[in-house]
C-alpha cells in the first residue's frame, strides 16, 4: 500500500509565516484543538489557524469515531440492524430507532396501531428533552457555568428512569422497533410521565433564571458565531442550527410523519443566527415538547402496541412455549427475518439535532442492501468554519456547543 | 417471495401524493429531454435517473425554478451494485423549504470499463455537497470533479480500499493480530520502534506493518 500524498488533508500543510516585504512578515499559528479536548463533545479535531487570538481558518477533522455502522447494517437482518442505530446519536437513541423503524415500515408498506403511533411520539419528545438537557448542561459547562450541568442531569435522570421502566435499559433501549414497540407500555408509565410533566416547567424556569438574562451568559453567546439563513441553508444545516438563523423548517411541520399532524405545537424560530438564538430555540423547544407529550398522554388509546403480523414482530413468549406456529414464527424471525419487497425509501424525521434521514434500499432479501443515514450533526458541522472564522478562539467552544453535535452520529 | 410479508395483521401505509414531484419531472423532461433516463415511483417517492453529463445543469434548474425552489440539498449517497453495469448509483435527495417539494435524483456511473469512476460535483449549486461528496469518495472511491481536492474524511488518510463497496470484506483483514499495535506490558521496556513502524503479534514477536510489507512485496 502506498501513502497517497493527495489523500492528506490540505490543512496539515499550512504555511504559518508569510513574508510581506523585506522587513515585515505576518505570522499565524496553527494549532490542534482536540480530538481529546473536553469541549469538543467527543472526538472532534479542529485544526485552527490563529492570528493572535483571532481564527483565520478552521478545518474540522472528523472520523475518529467511525465505526462502520452502515456497513454493519448490511450484514444484519432488518430486525437486528435496529440495535446499531441506537449507537449513532447516543444522546437520543430513541429518535434514531424511530427514524429507522419508519423507514423499514415504509419499505414493508405497513402502518402501526394507534397506541404505538402515539406512544412513540411521546417517547421521542421525551428523548428530545433529554437530549436538549445534555446539550444545555454541557454547553453551559463549556462556558464555565458549572451548576447548570448538575441540574440538567438531575432532570435527565427522570426521563431515563421512564425509559428504564419501559425497556429495562436507560439509554440504548431499541424500544421503538419496526412494527411498533418492543413491549407494551408498563403500568406505571402514565403516572411517571405525568409526574414529569408536572415537575418540568418549574425546572425549565430555573434554567431560564440561571442563564437567559445572565449577563455573563449573554456576553459569551450574543452575537457570537453568527450564520445567516442563506448560508445555513446552503451548508445543509437543519434543526435548531437552521432555525436559529430565521429559516422556518421543521420536518414535523413541513413533512408530518407518524401522526405529528394531529398535534398542536409551535416551532420556535430565531433571527440573529448566533449562539444565543440557538440556545433560546432549544429552550423553547423543550416547552413545545412538553405540550406534545401532554397531548399524547391524553390521547393515548388502549389496544395493540405492535402489528399483529408475527412475521415482523416476535410472538409473545407464552405462546412460543405452547403454540407450534408461534414457535416457528419465533425461530424464523430470529434466524432469517422478513423480506421487504425490492425498492428504496427515504424517511426524514426531526431528531433533536435536526433533519435525520434514513435511506434504505431493499433488494428483496432479508438484509438491508444499503442503509444510509443522513446525520444532522454531520451537515451542521460543515457550517462550523463559516461560523467561527473571524471570531476569537474562546468563541469556538461556544460555537461547538451551540450546534449540538454528537460525534457518534457525525462519524457513524 | 417478496409478497410473503403482505398479510393481514398490519394496516397498510398510506402513500402521500406529491404533485410538485410531477412538476419537477415535467421540468426536467422539458429542459433536458433525452437526459432523463428513467422516472420511477415507489411508496409515493419519485426517483429521476439522469444522464451524469447533465446532472449539474439539472440540479441548477431545479434549484432556480420559481415554482419548485429546491433550496436544501438534504443528502448525497451512493449504492454499489457490483453485478450491474454501470455499477454505482449516486443518489441526491432534494427538498424545498419554501414549496415543500421533495425529489430524488440518481446518476449511474462506473463499472467494468470504468473502475475509478468520476462524476461532476454539485458543490457549485449547493455548498452542502462538500462533505457528502468527500464521504462517498472515502467509502466508495468515486471521484467528484470540478471542486477542491478529494480526501478521505472518515477513514484514516493512509487507508487502503473503500469500505462500503460490496467487494470489501466486513471482516478478515490481513493485518497481524492485534492489529492496532498490541498492548505493551507495563512492567517491561518497550522494544525500539514500537508503535511507529512495527506491529507486535500476540506472541510478542515484531512484524513490519502493512505498509512496509506491501512495499517489500513490490
Amino acid at each position: 500500500m502506498q501513502l497517497e500524498d493527495s489523500a492528506r488533508p490540505a490543512a496539515l500543510e499550512v504555511e504559518d509565516s508569510v513574508r510581506l516585504d523585506d522587513r515585515t512578515r505576518r505570522d499565524t499559528m496553527t494549532i490542534n484543538m482536540g480530538p481529546q479536548h473536553p469541549s469538543t463533545h467527543g472526538v472532534l479535531r479542529l485544526i485552527l489557524t490563529l492570528d493572535g487570538e483571532t481564527i483565520v481558518k478552521a478545518v474540522p477533522d472528523i472520523g475518529y469515531l467511525h465505526t462502520g455502522i452502515e456497513k454493519t447494517a448490511e450484514v444484519k437482518s432488518y430486525f437486528k440492524a435496529l440495535v446499531v442505530t441506537d449507537r449513532m446519536d447516543y444522546l437520543a437513541p430513541l429518535a434514531n430507532n424511530y427514524g429507522y423503524s419508519l423507514a423499514v415500515e415504509k419499505l414493508l408498506g405497513i402502518d402501526v396501531p394507534a397506541k404505538a403511533r402515539i406512544a412513540r411520539i411521546a417517547l421521542v419528545e421525551l428523548q428530545r428533552i433529554a437530549s436538549h438537557l445534555v446539550w444545555l448542561g454541557s454547553s453551559a459547562l463549556d462556558l464555565g457555568a458549572q451548576s447548570v450541568f448538575l441540574y440538567c442531569f438531575r432532570e435527565r435522570e427522570l426521563i431515563l428512569d421512564i425509559f428504564e421502566l419501559c425497556s429495562g435499559v436507560r439509554m440504548m433501549t431499541s424500544y421503538i422497533m419496526p412494527g411498533g414497540l418492543q413491549a407494551d407500555l408498563p403500568p406505571g408509565f402514565d403516572a411517571k410521565v405525568r409526574a414529569f410533566l408536572k415537575l418540568f416547567p418549574d425546572r425549565l424556569r430555573e434554567y431560564h433564571d440561571l442563564l437567559t438574562n445572565n449577563r455573563l451568559w449573554i456576553d459569551r453567546t450574543k452575537g457570537i458565531a453568527p450564520i445567516s439563513g442563506e448560508d445555513a441553508l446552503a451548508f445543509g444545516c437543519s434543526g435548531p442550527t437552521l432555525r436559529g438563523s430565521g429559516v422556518v423548517y421543521d420536518v414535523r411541520k413541513a413533512f408530518p410523519y407518524g401522526g405529528y399532524e394531529q398535534f398542536d405545537f409551535d416551532i420556535p424560530v430565531g433571527s440573529n443566527g448566533d449562539v444565543y438564538d440557538r440556545y433560546l430555540i432549544r429552550m423553547l423547544e423543550m416547552e413545545q415538547s412538553l405540550r406534545i407529550i401532554q397531548q399524547a398522554m391524553d390521547a393515548l388509546p388502549t389496544g395493540a402496541w405492535q402489528v399483529a403480523d408475527q412475521k415482523i414482530v416476535p410472538p409473545p413468549k407464552y405462546e412460543v412455549s405452547s403454540n407450534m406456529e408461534a414457535l416457528i414464527h419465533h425461530f424464523k424471525l430470529y434466524t432469517e427475518g422478513y423480506r421487504p419487497p425490492a425498492g428504496e425509501v427515504w424517511v426524514r424525521t426531526e431528531s433533536p439535532k435536526g433533519d435525520l434521514g434514513f435511506y434504505m434500499v431493499s433488494d428483496g432479501s432479508a438484509k438491508p442492501y444499503r442503509m444510509h443515514v443522513r446525520a444532522p450533526s454531520f451537515a451542521n458541522l460543515q457550517a462550523l468554519p463559516k461560523m467561527v472564522e473571524g471570531m476569537l478562539l474562546a468563541d469556538v467552544v461556544a460555537a461547538i456547543g451551540s450546534i449540538d453535535i454528537v460525534l457518534g452520529e457525525v462519524d457513524r | 417471495m417478496a409478497d410473503e410479508v403482505q398479510i393481514e395483521g398490519a394496516p397498510l401505509l398510506a402513500t402521500p401524493v406529491n404533485p410538485l414531484a410531477e412538476a419537477s419531472v415535467a421540468l426536467l423532461t422539458d429542459r433536458f429531454g433525452a437526459g432523463v433516463l428513467a422516472v420511477t415511483e415507489h411508496r409515493g417517492e419519485t426517483t429521476v435517473t439522469l444522464d451524469p453529463a447533465i446532472l449539474v445543469e439539472a440540479c441548477r434548474a431545479l434549484r432556480d425554478a420559481q415554482n419548485l425552489r429546491y433550496s436544501l440539498l438534504e443528502d448525497i449517497t451512493a449504492v454499489d451494485w457490483p453485478e450491474r453495469e454501470p455499477r454505482y448509483d449516486i443518489v441526491y435527495q432534494l427538498v424545498s423549504i419554501e414549496t415543500r417539494a421533495s425529489i430524488r435524483l440518481k446518476a449511474q456511473i462506473g463499472g467494468e470499463v470504468d473502475p475509478d469512476p468520476e462524476i461532476a460535483s454539485v458543490m457549485s449549486v449547493w455548498p452542502a455537497a462538500d462533505w457528502f461528496e468527500l464521504e462517498i469518495y472515502d467509502l466508495f472511491g468515486v471521484t467528484f470533479t470540478g471542486r477542491g481536492e478529494m480526501r478521505r474524511i472518515l477513514m484514516p488518510t493512509d487507508w487502503d480500499g473503500h469500505p462500503l463497496r460490496k467487494d470489501y470484506p466486513i471482516s478478515g483483514f490481513s493485518l497481524p493480530d492485534p492489529h492496532w499495535g498490541g498492548q505493551a506490558p507495563l512492567d517491561q521496556p518497550l522494544p525500539p520502534g514500537i508503535g511507529k513502524l512495527t506491529l507486535r503479534t500476540s506472541d510478542g514477536s515484531e512484524q513490519p506493518n502493512i505498509a512496509q510489507r506491501s512495499e517489500d512485496d513490490a
